[in-house]
């Protein structure tokens, strides 16, 4: 559940314009594939759907490790796919920024978060298929993972950009970062057993939604 | 049965929540217990009430103002609106 909880002002206006930039190019490009290919009409209704799905449970306070939320970004990545799937994070973010949950400003860098959650959770259960056929693992491990990544991106991103009016030295600011993670990737766990239910339960009575990632 | 007849992944993944769930409980006792904005709040070395970025007028200041939120989201949303009319997908 990577997600920058920083309000608008945290990041210097460079780094917000920088961020923004790179999570714009990246929609661009997914935008450009998906027209190039027909039309998924049923992907289409999996990504709203999706869409619902994550803005609610972003908005939803687990009381677990002090309060945490979901972000079922691996599972977008699984059910749409990493390119219909960084449509979908972008408009959560939008969406939750509106309300308040996490800055205007740090949509970008939220949004090349989940997009990394959204990938290597995708990639993670297409390419393990061959070493674990079984679902419910395969999309748990899936989800640890993106998650994971997601983390990483999370640390990297507010260790380059900085945070205005910090007096805390990089090592400290890491150190803290760190923890965060670690206490989010706890709720990974809870996130990945979901993850892995819904996609044995997909699996079972809708493969064919899995693709060729399916059983 | 919605757990598969592989069970090497099964043990793999069991595994691998139980490392991650171990460090997260050692990392939660380390850290004290607060919510999610108190912790980044905490971990960048501001105080128990502003966050960072609060206090320093240099960035972007939408937080809490609501004419800023309005005013953003309608622009987001006519520029999602023109993009939709121009690269429907």
């Amino acid at each position: 559940m990577a997600h920058v909880h920083l309000q608008d002002g945290s990041f210097s206006l460079f780094w917000v314009v920088v961020w923004w930039a790179a999570a714009l190019v990246l929609i661009g490009v997914s935008l450009l594939i998906l027209r190039s290919r027909k039309t998924d009409q049923k992907k289409i209704t999996v990504a709203a759907f999706c869409t619902a799905a994550a803005f609610a449970v972003f908005q939803v306070s687990i009381p677990i490790f002090g309060g945490v939320h979901l972000t079922l970004t691996p599972l977008i990545g699984i059910l749409t796919g990493p390119l219909t799937g960084s449509l979908v994070v972008l408009i959560v973010n939008i969406l939750s920024a509106a309300i308040g949950h996490g800055g205007y400003g740090l949509i970008g860098a939220n949004t090349l978060i989940n997009i990394v959650e959204v990938s290597v959770g995708y990639a993670v259960f297409r390419l393990s298929k061959p070493l674990m056929p079984g679902l419910f693992p395969r999309a748990g491990i899936a989800t640890v993972l993106g998650l994971l990544c997601g983390n990483v991106a999370m640390i990297l991103i507010i260790l380059v950009s900085g945070i205005q009016g910090v007096s805390q030295d990089m090592s400290a600011v890491l150190g803290g970062l760190s923890l965060i993670a670690a206490i989010n990737m706890g709720v990974a766990v809870v996130e990945a057993f979901i993850t892995g239910l819904i996609i044995a339960y997909i699996g079972k009575v809708r493969p064919d939604m899995l693709g060729s990632g399916g059983p | 049965m919605i757990f598969p007849e592989g069970r090497r992944g099964l043990f793999i993944f069991l595994g691998l929540l139980a490392v991650v769930f171990a460090l997260a409980v050692v990392a939660y006792l380390a850290a004290g217990d607060m919510g999610i904005e108190e912790r980044f709040s905490r971990a960048l070395g501001g105080g128990e009430g502003e966050g960072p970025g609060e206090e320093n007028g240099g960035g972007l200041a939408l937080e809490g103002n609501l004419l800023s939120y309005v005013a953003v989201l309608g622009v987001l949303a006519a520029g999602c609106y023109i993009l939709y009319r121009r690269f429907r997908v």
